[in-house]
């Protein structure tokens, strides 16, 4: 079998990882960083390699690389095996797009508000009830997120974030006490979880701002919350962020390049070796062809 | 009936066209910028727990959507359009994240066996070293906006790094010609056309589209799934190329050539009841299969 990883020229941990275990795995793998990934007439080229001759991609691209990212992905659709549906990298990448996806398929999210209007998001600000959460819309490991106590505070954090010459985004702030949910989700099943709570005095918690892990084992309910965002988002290896609130849990994030250092190492498990043995098993049994892969799909999701 | 015209607030006098013609068709005309649309997910809103307003305007509530997308807010047209996905509009989300992508828009009108040049497209300079075959200039670099001709390799590097990181940049051969033609198409209809030469002065004159012409502009059309476009045509050789298909055309620029208003077309399309999102016919028989497969599977 032979694959390779898509992803950014600086690779993280996670993907030196994946790397290495697949390497193991796979007769031929290999890197290829998206700055030297080229499109040519509906074909994508590695170093003079198309790319539709593998077996198999697994993709890891970055937010500033989406747009070509889902072009390519779109081209080698229905000709190897890939983990994700190439729309997800444009709907997990855009905070918005995620709730909105998760919303239609009828799951819990934040109440959630986004508007290029200063004076639209004026309006809005009179009706929303405080702490207010104000994000970049593509922003990630907890960069470009904001909590407004005040509307005085919120207009000065808008006129911060204005800089940025994105849309502004609200979403209402679920109580909690500093932690939330991180779920691993691969095919189809939650294969760890883990606690994550923020630093003294900071609200969020993702890991890499200083928050700390301890894994969870997750009750029947969170795990099929997990599982069903997952699904509606079109990946099977992705991190579902939930937070408990007071009127039960709610989806707030996923991450279609899902980081598991923290998760490995509250863990203990290998998750890059089990990415691999997955994405092995299922470029085994996968059928390419449109229609098949259709099929496929429709009889996983019954089953699921 | 009441339509919704959402645009660009920078091309609000090139649509007033399009929103003088919608007067005179619908009982209740909404002009709303795109930047001032707001977008709630909140359980507030019923039924589906998500809406667009415009002031205190819930846009589904509209018979007519109208989009006139620009690629500077073109994630807000896509989420508008993704989100009113039930409402009546001239093309669905899907097929304008076609006009979001270069690539993948001659994807598609390759698909359906139209000529188009070829291209290679990359999103840092960095994989030009990579290109299979080399490249011959000049060149045209074509990023989301504005494209600008290259001679050289070296040039080539510098004007793709002048843009953000990662953006798709798509690069062709240029066409030698001194004269293109725009054709604008509703439905499986050419409606106007015009010839535009570029000499010392740009010169704009109504064209009559043979037959031939006529058939690939509308091949174009049904290909990307919309009720209407633009299409910028050159003529290479004896053959016809498709370089542009638009949503967003000048209106004016149509008029002034031809003296069709095509603006007029449009609305008249909308006020028909016609609706966009015609769909590939694969898609259709996916849909059939997905909706009857739990019987066939039983």
């Amino acid at each position: 079998m032979k694959g390779c990883i898509i992803g950014p020229r600086q690779r993280s941990d996670c993907e030196l990882w994946l790397l290495e275990e697949g390497k193991k795995a796979f007769s031929g793998f290999f890197y290829a960083p998206m700055t030297s990934v080229v499109v040519k007439n509906n074909r994508v080229y590695f170093k003079g390699k198309d790319l539709s001759e593998l077996d198999f991609v697994i993709p890891r691209i970055p937010r500033t690389y989406m747009w070509f990212g889902y072009n390519i992905l779109r081209l080698l659709e229905g000709k190897l095996y890939m983990p994700i549906d190439p729309k997800s990298v444009l709907i997990s990448h855009n905070k918005f797009w995620t709730l909105l996806a998760l919303r239609e398929a009828g799951l819990p999210v934040p109440d959630t508000y986004m508007t290029a209007s200063r004076k639209t998001v004026s309006g809005l600000l009179d009706e929303m009830k405080y702490p207010v959460v104000m994000k970049l819309l593509y922003g990630s490991l907890g960069k470009g997120v904001m909590f407004a106590n005040t509307k005085q505070s919120a207009i000065s954090f808008m006129d911060t974030l204005e800089r940025f010459k994105e849309p502004l985004f609200l979403e209402e702030y679920i109580k909690n006490p500093g932690e939330d949910i991180r779920a691993f989700v691969l095919g189809g099943e939650v294969i760890g979880a883990m606690k994550r709570i923020a630093e003294k005095d900071e609200l969020r918690t993702n890991i890499g701002i200083g928050g700390s892990g301890e894994p969870l084992e997750l009750s029947t309910k969170l795990k099929d919350l997990a599982i069903k965002a997952a699904a509606a988002l079109g990946m099977d290896v992705t991190g579902i962020d939930i937070i408990e609130g007071p009127k039960g849990p709610i989806i707030i994030e996923a991450n279609v390049n899902v980081h598991f250092e923290g998760l490995t190492r509250a863990l203990g498990t290998n998750i890059a070796k089990e990415i691999v043995e997955y994405v092995k098993s299922e470029v085994s049994t996968q059928h390419f062809t449109r229609v098949e892969k259709m099929f496929a799909d429709i009889l996983k999701k019954q089953k699921s | 009936m009441k339509i919704v015209i959402v645009g660009d607030p920078k091309r609000e006098k090139k649509d007033a066209p399009i929103v003088e013609e919608a007067r005179a068709k619908f009982d209740e005309v909404v002009y709303a910028p795109i930047d001032q649309i707001r977008f709630d997910i909140s359980k507030k809103s019923k039924p589906k727990g998500m809406s667009v307003r415009f002031g205190d305007r819930d846009l589904s509530e509209f018979d007519y959507v109208l989009p006139v997308p620009t690629f500077a807010h073109s994630e807000l047209f896509y989420t508008l359009l993704w989100m009113l996905e039930d409402s009546r509009k001239p093309f669905s989300a899907d097929q304008y994240l076609l006009f979001m992508n270069n690539g993948l828009l001659r994807n598609r009108l390759r698909s359906k066996r139209l000529k188009m040049r070829g291209y290679i497209s990359v999103a840092s300079n960095v994989s030009l070293d990579n290109v299979n075959g080399g490249l011959e200039f000049p060149l045209l670099v074509r990023p989301p906006q504005k494209k600008v001709k290259v001679s050289s390799m070296g040039t080539l590097k510098e004007v793709i790094s002048l843009y953000k990181f990662g953006t798709p940049i798509l690069i062709d051969k240029p066409v030698s010609t001194d004269m293109d033609t725009w054709v604008f198409v509703v439905g499986n209809e050419v409606v106007a056309s015009y010839k535009s030469y570029q000499r010392k002065e740009k010169i704009s004159v109504p064209s009559v589209t043979g037959t031939k012409l006529n058939r690939i502009a509308v091949k174009a059309r049904k290909a990307v799934g919309c009720d209407y476009c633009a299409i910028r045509f050159l003529l290479k050789g004896d053959r016809w190329v498709i370089d542009t298909v638009s949503l967003s055309p000048d209106f004016a620029n149509f008029q002034n050539a031809t003296g069709v208003n095509v603006a007029r077309h449009i609305i008249s399309n909308a006020a028909e009841g016609k609706s966009g999102a015609e769909r590939m016919w694969f898609e259709k028989i996916e849909d059939f299969v997905k909706r009857n497969i739990p019987i066939l599977s039983k």
